[in-house]
C-alpha cells in the first residue's frame, strides 16, 4: 500500500512537472502566424479571422503540394489522351448541352456547334478558343446555367458545378482529378466536456472547479465552433488524404537486360491502411521473343546460292537442281554445295513504354505494404532487332580432280543481329498488366517518406498473346511527399 | 492585476484581461496587437502541451498555430472569472482544452493512435540525466515518446489533464475498459523503459 501510494505520488509529481513546463518561444513564430493566417490581400481591411469568429478560415496549402498535384493530374490526362485518342473523338456527345451566350461574345457563333441549342439567355459562357469549341471537347466541358437574370454581357464567368463538369469531362473520354484548392476548417469531432477534477492539479482555483463552472465556459465550444481542425474534417481536402510520389524503377525483362524507368505516382487514402494508387511512368523495356523451340513467325528466311556460283563439287552429277536443290538446301545445306541458309532465331525489341497503373495498396503493418492492381500500357516507340543464325557452306579447297581428294565443306555458323524497320508493337496500347508488389515504407522526415518496393508485372489479355514476352519485374523506389 | 508588458518603454502595459477583451474587438489595430501579446506569451505553454501528444517538432509547431486560430476565432466566447492570477488560470485552462482537442484531432487524422502495438519507435539511446535523482521534463518526454500513441494520449489525458476514464473513452471513441487498460500499460511501460536504462527503480523510491 505504501509503495502504491508512493507510486501514485510520483506519478502526480511527474504530471505536475509536465503541467508546469513551458517551451521557449521560437523567434519568428508570430510573424509566420501573422503572415499565414491574419494578413489579407487588401492591406486596409482586416482578415476574415479578425472580422467574424464564425467566418471559416481558408488555410493556405503548400503550393509545392498543389503544383505537384496539378502536374500529376496533367500528366495523367495527357497520358490517357495519348493512349486513346480515338475514343475521345468518339465519345463527344452529339447533342450539345444547353449553351448560354452573351450577345456577340464570340465571332464564330452560329455554326454547327450552336445549332439546335435552346434559347440563349443573357448569361455568359466560358470564353474558349474557337478551335476548342470545334473539337467538341470544349462543348462537353461547358455548361452554364444560372437563374440570375443580371446582364453578364461584358464578362465571362465559370458557372457549372464541379460534379457536372466532371460528368461532362467523362463524356469526352477524359478523366479529371479535381482537387479542391482551398481548405475550410470544420467542426471538430471531439467531444469536449469539462473534466470532473478529482485530484488537485495546481494551486489555482481551476483545480477546485467542478463540471458546472467549466462547462459554462467550454460547454458550447463543441457546438459553436466555426473554426475547427482541418484535419479529419469530412468536407475538406486534407493534404494527408493525398500522397504524391516520384518513382524510379529498375527491372529485368525477358531479354535479361536491366531496364530503368521513372514517373510520378498519386495515392488517395481510402482508409487508414488502404490507398488507391495511380500515376504515370515512362520506361525502357528490352523484350524478346521466347527461346527457340517455340514457333515464331518465321524460322527460315531463305537461302541463296553462293556468290561463286560455279560448280566446285566433285565430278559427276552436279547434284540436285532447280527447286529440288533448293528444298534440299533448306533442310540440309551441307548436301548442296554453295548454298547457305539463314535462320531467324528470334527478335528483340527495345520499347519506350508509358505505363498508367491503378493499384490498391494495403499496409499490412505500419511499415510493410502489399499492392495489387492493373496497368494500362502504351508503346511509344519500338526498335526491333532480328537475330539470325547463318549456316554457310564454305568449300575448303578445290581440286577434287586435281589431287584426287574429296571436296570437303565446312559448315560455318554465324550469329547475326540485324535491325529491322518492322515495328509491329509501336503505337499499340494494352490493358495490359497485372501488378503485384510488396514493399516497405519509411518516413525519412516529417514530409518525406521513402519506400522500396519489389514488383512483378504479368501481361494479360492481348499483351500476353503478343510474340514478345512482356513479363517483367524489378524494384521500385518511391519518394513520397 | 497581472501586467503583460511586451512593449518595454510603454507605460500603459496590456493586461491579460484587456488583451483577451481586445482580441474580440473589430478594431484591427488593437486586435492585432493583443493577438501578438497573447501569442508570444502562451506559445511556449501551448507547445509544451502539444509536445506531450505529438512526437514531431514540426507537427507540434503547426498544431500550435492551429490552436491559436481556434483561440482567436472563439475568444469572444471565453468567459473568465476573477482577476489577475485567477483569470489567467481560467484562460490557461481554456487554452489547454483547445490544444488538447487539436492534438487529438491531429492524431486521429493521422490514424497513429489506433495502433495497439508499438509503432515505429526505434531503439535509441535516450539522453537521461544519469546523475540526477529526479527526471527532467525532457527525460520524461523522451520516455513518453517511446510509448505507443494511444497509451501516451491516455496517460496525458488522465494524469496530466485530469480527465476520468469515461471522459477519455468518449473523447477517443474507445471502450471504457480500454482506457483503464492502456493507462496501466503506459505506466508499466514507462517504468520498464526507465529501468532498462538505469539500475535503480524510479518510482519505487
Amino acid at each position: 500500500m505504501d509503495k502504491k501510494d508512493n507510486n501514485m505520488e510520483n506519478w502526480k509529481g511527474i504530471a505536475n512537472r509536465l503541467r508546469e513546463h513551458e517551451e521557449p518561444y521560437k523567434i519568428g513564430s508570430w510573424e509566420k502566424f501573422e503572415a499565414d493566417f491574419l494578413d489579407s490581400a487588401d492591406s486596409g481591411s482586416p482578415a476574415p479571422l479578425l472580422q467574424d469568429p464564425k467566418v471559416k478560415v481558408v488555410r493556405r496549402i503548400s503550393w509545392g503540394i498543389w503544383s505537384s498535384g496539378v502536374a500529376a493530374a496533367a500528366l495523367l490526362i495527357f497520358g490517357l489522351i495519348w493512349l486513346w485518342p480515338d475514343s475521345v473523338s468518339q465519345n463527344i456527345p452529339q447533342d450539345l448541352p444547353q449553351m448560354v451566350q452573351s450577345p456577340g461574345a464570340l465571332p464564330n457563333q452560329g455554326e454547327s456547334s450552336l445549332q439546335g441549342t435552346p434559347e440563349l439567355e443573357k448569361n455568359t459562357i466560358l470564353g474558349l478558343e474557337n478551335e476548342l469549341f470545334e473539337s467538341g471537347i470544349a462543348k462537353a466541358m461547358i455548361q452554364a446555367s444560372t437563374s440570375d437574370e443580371s446582364d453578364f454581357s461584358d464578362s465571362f464567368e465559370i458557372l457549372p458545378p464541379l460534379n457536372q463538369l466532371g460528368h461532362e469531362l467523362s463524356l469526352a473520354g477524359m478523366q479529371a482529378i479535381v482537387i479542391e484548392p482551398s481548405l475550410s476548417l470544420q467542426h471538430s469531432n471531439s467531444n469536449i466536456k469539462a473534466p470532473s477534477v478529482e485530484n488537485a492539479r495546481t494551486s489555482s482555483a481551476m483545480a477546485k472547479e467542478k463540471n458546472g463552472l467549466l462547462s459554462s465556459v467550454f460547454g458550447n465550444l463543441n457546438e459553436d465552433l466555426s473554426v475547427s481542425s482541418t484535419i479529419g474534417g469530412d468536407k475538406t481536402i486534407n493534404r494527408d488524404k493525398w500522397a504524391l510520389g516520384l518513382a524510379v524503377a529498375s527491372m529485368m525483362t525477358s531479354s535479361e537486360e536491366v531496364n530503368v524507368g521513372g514517373g510520378v505516382s498519386v495515392a488517395y487514402k481510402l482508409s487508414d491502411r488502404m490507398f488507391l494508387r495511380s500515376g504515370i511512368s515512362l520506361a525502357r523495356l528490352g523484350v524478346s521473343t521466347p527461346a527457340p523451340g517455340r514457333q515464331g513467325p518465321s524460322n527460315y528466311v531463305g537461302y541463296a546460292p553462293a556468290s561463286n556460283g560455279s560448280a566446285t563439287g566433285p565430278s559427276g552429277p552436279q547434284g540436285p537442281s532447280g527447286s529440288f536443290k533448293e528444298s534440299i538446301a533448306s533442310v540440309s545445306p551441307e548436301a548442296v554445295p554453295g548454298y547457305y541458309t539463314r535462320l531467324l532465331r528470334g527478335a528483340s525489341s527495345n520499347l519506350l513504354t508509358l505505363d498508367v497503373p491503378l493499384d490498391l495498396k494495403y499496409f499490412v503493418t505500419d511499415k510493410y505494404f502489399t499492392s495489387v492492381g492493373v496497368s494500362f500500357l502504351g508503346i511509344l516507340n519500338e526498335s526491333r532487332t532480328n537475330h539470325y543464325i547463318e549456316n554457310i557452306n564454305q568449300p575448303l579447297f578445290n581440286g577434287y580432280s586435281a589431287n584426287g581428294q574429296d571436296l570437303q565443306f565446312a559448315m560455318k555458323t554465324l550469329h547475326v543481329n540485324e535491325a529491322t524497320a518492322y515495328q509491329p508493337l509501336q503505337g499499340n496500347s494494352y490493358a495490359g498488366y497485372l501488378n503485384f508488389s510488396v514493399g516497405r515504407q519509411t518516413r525519412v522526415s516529417n514530409k518525406i517518406s521513402l519506400s522500396i518496393e519489389p514488383f512483378f508485372k504479368l501481361p494479360v489479355g492481348k499483351l500476353m498473346r503478343e510474340e514478345m514476352n512482356m513479363t517483367n519485374g524489378g524494384i521500385r523506389i518511391v519518394t513520397g511527399f | 492585476m497581472k501586467e503583460v508588458n511586451n512593449y518595454p518603454g510603454r507605460e500603459a502595459a496590456l493586461s491579460l484581461e484587456n488583451a483577451v477583451k481586445y482580441c474580440g474587438l473589430t478594431d484591427h489595430t488593437h486586435q492585432r496587437k493583443s493577438m501578438e501579446v497573447l501569442y508570444k506569451k502562451y506559445y511556449g505553454y501551448i507547445l509544451a502541451i502539444i509536445l506531450r501528444y505529438v512526437r514531431q517538432q514540426e507537427d507540434a509547431e503547426e498544431l500550435v498555430n492551429e490552436s491559436f486560430v481556434r483561440v482567436f476565432a472563439n475568444i469572444g466566447k471565453f468567459v473568465g472569472k476573477g482577476k489577475g492570477e485567477e483569470f489567467e488560470n481560467f484562460f490557461k485552462a481554456w487554452l489547454s482544452k483547445i490544444c488538447v482537442n487539436a492534438s487529438i484531432d491531429f492524431l486521429r487524422a493521422k490514424k497513429m493512435s489506433l495502433s495497439l502495438d508499438d509503432i515505429d519507435v526505434e531503439d535509441k539511446e535516450m539522453p537521461f540525466a544519469m546523475a540526477s535523482d529526479e527526471l527532467q521534463v525532457k527525460d520524461i518526454l523522451a520516455l513518453m515518446n517511446r510509448l505507443p500513441e494511444l497509451q501516451r494520449t491516455i496517460f496525458n489525458l488522465y494524469e496530466v489533464e485530469g480527465y476520468n476514464h469515461e471522459e477519455i473513452a468518449e473523447m477517443l471513441n474507445i471502450p471504457h475498459g480500454t482506457s483503464r487498460t492502456y493507462l496501466m500499460r503506459a505506466k508499466k511501460r514507462l517504468k520498464a523503459l526507465y529501468m532498462a536504462h538505469h539500475d535503480y527503480i524510479m518510482l519505487g523510491r
